[in-house]
C-alpha cells in the first residue's frame, strides 16, 4: 500500500496526533510517545507475569516438610 | 577459708560475686581496686581479673605477690602479654588462668570435650553472639575493627576484621546471625591449647551497622547488660573407623552469666590446687574438663548439644 506524500509515517508523530473529534478544543492536552507506552505495558506484563506465577507457587505449592529431628538438646557430660 | 581477691565490679563482677559462695563455700571475697590504691589487700590466695583490659601489668604483680591470677580479658594484645607471663608464674610456683570467660574460656573447654570425643580433630569453628556490660561492648566494636586472627592449613592468616560472614546457627532462643570474623584472642588460645588441629576460627556476630560504624567511636553509649548471648563451638575430625564427623555444642545465656560461671570454675578447681603452676589455658589437656564444665553448669549455664539432622550419607575413609 503506497502513502501519500506528505503522510506522517513515524510512530512517535503519530502518537502526538490528537485523537479524533479532539482537534478543535485547542486544549493542550500531550500524548505519551509510543515508546514510552510500550515500556509501561512491558513492565506492567512483567509484574504481572511475576505476580502470577508467584501466586500459583504459593497456593499449589506445599512448602516442603521442616526437619522432623534434630536440634539442640541439652548436652549430658560423660560420668568422671 | 580462701580469699579471692574481686578486680572490677561490673556485671561479671557482680555476678561472681552473688553466685562464687554458693559454689565454693568457705570463701571471703575482697574488693581490689588497683584505680584507688595500689596496694594489694594481705591474705589473698587468688584474684579473679574481671575489669577492662589490660590485666597484665596487675597480673604481673599479683604473681610476683605470690597470688594466684584468673583473668577473663579478650583482649588480643592483653592475652599475648598474659601468656609470656608464663616464666614469672612458674618461678613464684602460682597457677594463672588466661581466658577464663565466656570466650576465651567456656569455648576452649567446649572444645575440649568434643576434641576428647573425636579420634583425629583437623578442623575448631567458634562463634560468639552478644556482649556482658559496657567494657565487653566497647571491646567488641574495637574487634570488628582490624586484623582478625585465623588459623589455616598449618599457617597464621590475618583477613581483615568483619569479613568472612557465615550464617551461625546458636542454641534458642538466639537463633541463626550473621557472624564475621573479628580480632579475638580465641584461636591464639586454641591454638596453644590444641597444636595439631590445621583450621582454626572465631566469629562475632554483627548486623550491618556494626560493621558500618566500627571504624568510628560508638555512636551511642552500650546497655549496662546486653541481652541472651550464645556461643556454639564446631569440632570436625575423624572417628573411629575413620569416617568424618562435626560435633557442635552451645550456649545461650546472658553473656555476664557465662562468663562468670567460667571465672567461678576455674576458682573452685585453683582454690582446690587442682591447677598446675604456670600460666594455664582454658583448654588445656591437664585440666579436667567435665567436672570445670560441670561447676559452670552448677553455676547456671544450660550447656547444649546440636544432634544435627540425621543422614544416611556417611562419608567414610575405610568403607
Amino acid at each position: 500500500m503506497r502513502r501519500r506524500a506528505g503522510e506522517q509515517t513515524s510512530c512517535r508523530r503519530r502518537c502526538h496526533e490528537r485523537p479524533p473529534g479532539d482537534a478543535s478544543d485547542g486544549s493542550e492536552r500531550r500524548w505519551l510517545p509510543c515508546r514510552t507506552m510500550k515500556f509501561l505495558r512491558r513492565a506492567l506484563g512483567a509484574i504481572l507475569a511475576m505476580v502470577i506465577t508467584t501466586a500459583i507457587f504459593r497456593v499449589r505449592g506445599s512448602g516442603g516438610i521442616p526437619p522432623q529431628h534434630g536440634g539442640w538438646r541439652p548436652l549430658e557430660l560423660p560420668e568422671q | 577459708m580462701v580469699t579471692v581477691g574481686l578486680v572490677g565490679r561490673g556485671v561479671v563482677g557482680e555476678r561472681i560475686a552473688r553466685r562464687l559462695p554458693a559454689v565454693l563455700g568457705d570463701v571471703d571475697l575482697v574488693d581490689v581496686d588497683p584505680r584507688i590504691s595500689r596496694r594489694l589487700p594481705s591474705g589473698l590466695n587468688v584474684a579473679v581479673l574481671v575489669h577492662a583490659a589490660p590485666h597484665a601489668p596487675l597480673a604481673a604483680e599479683l604473681l610476683e605477690a605470690g597470688v594466684g591470677v584468673v583473668s577473663v580479658s579478650d583482649d588480643l594484645g592483653d592475652v599475648r602479654e598474659l601468656v609470656e607471663l608464663d616464666d614469672l608464674a612458674r618461678s613464684v610456683g602460682v597457677p594463672m588462668v588466661v581466658g577464663a570467660g565466656m570466650s576465651p574460656g567456656l569455648t576452649e573447654l567446649l572444645a575440649r570435650l568434643l576434641v576428647n570425643r573425636v579420634a583425629t580433630c583437623d578442623e575448631i569453628h567458634i562463634a560468639i553472639h552478644g556482649t556482658a556490660g559496657p567494657s565487653c561492648a566497647r571491646q567488641q566494636h574495637r574487634a570488628l575493627r582490624g586484623r582478625s586472627v585465623g588459623y589455616v592449613d598449618g599457617s597464621w592468616i590475618q583477613p581483615p576484621a568483619g569479613s568472612g560472614r557465615e550464617l551461625c546457627y546458636f542454641p534458642e532462643p538466639v537463633g541463626p546471625y550473621d557472624c564475621y570474623r573479628a580480632e579475638l584472642a580465641t584461636p591464639v588460645l586454641v591454638h596453644a591449647s590444641f597444636p595439631d588441629v590445621t583450621r582454626i576460627s572465631a566469629r562475632v556476630s554483627a548486623n550491618r551497622r556494626d560493621r558500618l560504624t566500627a571504624w568510628l567511636p560508638m555512636l551511642t553509649p552500650p546497655h549496662r547488660e546486653g541481652g541472651v548471648g550464645a556461643v556454639r563451638v564446631e569440632v570436625r575430625g575423624t572417628d573411629d573407623r575413620g569416617g568424618r564427623v562435626t560435633l557442635i555444642v552451645g550456649v545461650a545465656e546472658l553473656v555476664a552469666t557465662s562468663a562468670a560461671a567460667t571465672a567461678i570454675a576455674f576458682l573452685s578447681h585453683l582454690a582446690t590446687d587442682r591447677i598446675p603452676d604456670g600460666v594455664v589455658l582454658a583448654g588445656d589437656a591437664t585440666l579436667d574438663t567435665v567436672d570445670l564444665l560441670r561447676v559452670v553448669g552448677r553455676a547456671g549455664v544450660r550447656l547444649q548439644d546440636f544432634t544435627g539432622v540425621p543422614s544416611e550419607r556417611r562419608i567414610s575413609a575405610n568403607p
